[in-house]
C-alpha cells in the first residue's frame, strides 16, 4: 500500500484526476481525489461515512460538477458532459437506495432504463427481453407495479435497469445498504456474477470486507483525500485495523 | 323526490362535474409531476375565459373551435414561463415557490382587470344555447359539449400518460426525478412540456367555464378553491381519478343545491373536504409501495 501523490495511469477506462467538489460554495467535499476504474475489474473506494465516496461516484456521473480536475472515459475527457450525455457514453450509475419508479410496472421500469434506445423499438424490446432472461425472478412480475416488489427484487430490478443500456462502466453506490443479512448475500451474489462477466465496475460500499473480497483494487479515502490505494491482496489482514482507525476518525 | 327530478339532477350534476373536472386537471398536473403548487392557476385560467370571450363575441369564432387557439396560447405562454424562471423557481423551498406563484396571480389578476376591468361577462355561445332534451329531461347543449369536451381530453391525457413511452417518462418524472435523469430522461425538457401543458390545460378550464357560467376577473379565487377541492379529492397521480372527483363534486353540488338553500353548499362541500382529509388525506389515490 502506498500514500497516494499522483494519479498512476494503468490503463484505466474510466479516470478522476485530482478532483475538487463540493455541494456548497465553501465546503470542499473531495479534495484532490484521484480514482482509476480499471477495465474489466472491480475496484473499491472505502472509507468512513462523510469521506466523499458517493460524492465521488456522483462526480463521475455528472450529477455533481468537479471545481477542479479532470474526468477522462477512455482517453477522452467528458469532464464537460452531462450526465445523459455520459450515459450515452457507457457510464451508468446505481445509487444507494430505492431507486425504482414504484408506481409504474417492472417492464415499464426497464423499458425507461433503456430510454436510450427509444428511437429503436425492436432494441429496445429485445434490451427488455435480455434482462428479463436475465433476472427469471423478474419476468414473473413484469405487470406488477414496481413499488409492490420486495426490497430484494426491487434491487434486483435496479440491476436490470441499470444493465440494461449494456454499460461500459458500471458505478455502484452501497448496494447493500438497507437490506436484510440474506438480501445482502443476494445483491454480492450479483456483483460477483457481474464481476465473472469481466464488468468494469466502481463499487462503494459500507460493507468493507464483502467488498475488498470482491475487489481487484482498492482505494481508500479519509476527509475528502485520497488515503490508501493498493490491490486487494495488499490490504488482506489489514481490514480490522483500518476499520477501527475509520471508526476513530 | 321523484324518479324523473333524480335523473334530471344526476344529469345536471354529471355535465358540471365534467367542468369542474376540466378545472382541476391543469393543477393536478402540475402539482403531482412537478410538485408545483400554481396558486396562479385560477388567474391563468380566468384569463383564458377572457380570450375566449374576445374570440367568441367580439371575433365571432365558433365557441368550439376557439378553445383550441386559447389553449394552444397557454401552452405556449407556460412554456415562456418555464424557460424565463419556473424552471428555477421549482429549485427553490415551497415557501418561496408558492409566494412566486401567488405574484404571478396577482400579475395575471390585474392584467386581466386592466384590460377587461371587473364587469361580469357571458360568452354568447350562439347555436350551444339550445336544450337538448332526453326524454323528460333536458340539458344546455353547451353544459354537455364543455362536459364532453374535458372527458375527451382527460381520456386521452390518460391513455398519453399510460400507453405511451413519453407519458411513462412523465410519469417518471413525477415518482423520481434523480432516477428519471440517471436512466437519460432530458427532466428539463419534458418538464418545460409539462409546465405548459399545466397552464394550457388551465387555461382550457377557463374556455369550458366560460362556456357554462358567467364570470369576472376578480372572481377566480372561488375557481380556485374548486380546482383544489377536485385535485385533492381525486388524489394524486391520475387523471381518470380527477375526472371522477370533478363528477362528484358535480353531482354533490348538485343534489345540495336541491336539497338545502343555496348557500349550505359551499359548507357541506368544504366540510366533506376536511373531513376527507383528516381520513384519508391522499383522496382517492392509492399507497402501494412496500417497504425493505
Amino acid at each position: 500500500m502506498n500514500r497516494l501523490t499522483e494519479p498512476d495511469n494503468l490503463g484505466a477506462s474510466l479516470q478522476m484526476a485530482e478532483v475538487n467538489a463540493g455541494y456548497f460554495e465553501k465546503d470542499l467535499v473531495l479534495n484532490s481525489v484521484s480514482i482509476n476504474v480499471r477495465p474489466g475489474a472491480v475496484t473499491a473506494v472505502l472509507g468512513p461515512n462523510g469521506s466523499g465516496k458517493s460524492t465521488a461516484l456522483r462526480v463521475l456521473s455528472g450529477f455533481l460538477p468537479a471545481r477542479q480536475g479532470k474526468i477522462w472515459l477512455d482517453g477522452e475527457e467528458i469532464s464537460a458532459l452531462s450526465p445523459g450525455e455520459r450515459l450515452s457514453r457507457g457510464i451508468s450509475l446505481l445509487p444507494q437506495g430505492r431507486s425504482i419508479f414504484p408506481e409504474l410496472t417492472v417492464e415499464d421500469n426497464l423499458v425507461l432504463g433503456a430510454w436510450l434506445l427509444r428511437h429503436n423499438k425492436s432494441e429496445l424490446k429485445s434490451a427488455v427481453e435480455a434482462m428479463f432472461d436475465r433476472y427469471p425472478l423478474l419476468k414473473g412480475f413484469r405487470h406488477r407495479v414496481a413499488g409492490s416488489l420486495s426490497g430484494g427484487q426491487a434491487r434486483m430490478l435496479e440491476f436490470a435497469r441499470t444493465l440494461i443500456v449494456s454499460p461500459s462502466v458500471l458505478l455502484i453506490d452501497e448496494p447493500s445498504v438497507g437490506l436484510a443479512p440474506f438480501l445482502v448475500d443476494e445483491v454480492y451474489d450479483e456483483l460477483e456474477r457481474l464481476k465473472g462477466e469481466n464488468s468494469t465496475i466502481l463499487l462503494v460500499d459500507q460493507n468493507v470486507s464483502a467488498a475488498v473480497e470482491l475487489a481487484d483494487y482498492v482505494y481508500t479515502l479519509a476527509y475528502g483525500e485520497n488515503h490508501l490505494q493498493g490491490n486487494k491482496d495488499s490490504f488482506e489482514g489489514q481490514l480490522d485495523g483500518l476499520i477501527q482507525q475509520w471508526l476513530s476518525l | 323526490m321523484n324518479l324523473e327530478t333524480v335523473a334530471q339532477l344526476l344529469g345536471n350534476g354529471l355535465l358540471l362535474g365534467g367542468v369542474y373536472a376540466g378545472l382541476g386537471i391543469g393543477l393536478s398536473l402540475l402539482l403531482g409531476v412537478l410538485k408545483i403548487v400554481n396558486l396562479s392557476h385560477s388567474a391563468v385560467l380566468i384569463f383564458g375565459s377572457l380570450i375566449y370571450w374576445e374570440l367568441v363575441n367580439t371575433l365571432g369564432l365558433d365557441p368550439i373551435l376557439a378553445i383550441f387557439p386559447v389553449v394552444v396560447a397557454g401552452f405556449g405562454i407556460g412554456v415562456l414561463v418555464h424557460r424565463t424562471v419556473g424552471q428555477y423557481m421549482v429549485r427553490e423551498d415551497s415557501r418561496t415557490m408558492v409566494l412566486a406563484f401567488f405574484g404571478i396571480l396577482v400579475l395575471v389578476e390585474s392584467a386581466a382587470i386592466i384590460i377587461w376591468t371587473t364587469d361580469t361577462r357571458t360568452v354568447n355561445v350562439g347555436y350551444l344555447s339550445q336544450l337538448v332534451t332526453f326524454g323528460s329531461l333536458s340539458f344546455p347543449l353547451s353544459k354537455l359539449v364543455a362536459a364532453g369536451l374535458t372527458v375527451l381530453l382527460m381520456v386521452g391525457l390518460h391513455l398519453y400518460l399510460t400507453r405511451t413511452l413519453g407519458g411513462a417518462a412523465v410519469r417518471a418524472i413525477s415518482q423520481n426525478i434523480d432516477v428519471a435523469q440517471m436512466v437519460g430522461i432530458d427532466v428539463t425538457k419534458i418538464s418545460r412540456r409539462v409546465f405548459g401543458a399545466g397552464l394550457g390545460l388551465a387555461a382550457f378550464g377557463g374556455t369550458v367555464l366560460a362556456m357554462v357560467v358567467s364570470f369576472s376577473p376578480q372572481e377566480h379565487p372561488r375557481w380556485l378553491a374548486w380546482s383544489f377541492l377536485v385535485v385533492i379529492l381525486g388524489g394524486l397521480g391520475s387523471t381518470l381519478r380527477t375526472l371522477s372527483a370533478g363528477l362528484i363534486v358535480g353531482v354533490l353540488e348538485s343534489f345540495i343545491g336541491f336539497l338545502l338553500p343555496f348557500q349550505y353548499i359551499y359548507v357541506v362541500l368544504y366540510g366533506l373536504l376536511a373531513l376527507l382529509l383528516l381520513v384519508r388525506p391522499q383522496g382517492f389515490a392509492r399507497t402501494k409501495q412496500r417497504e425493505l
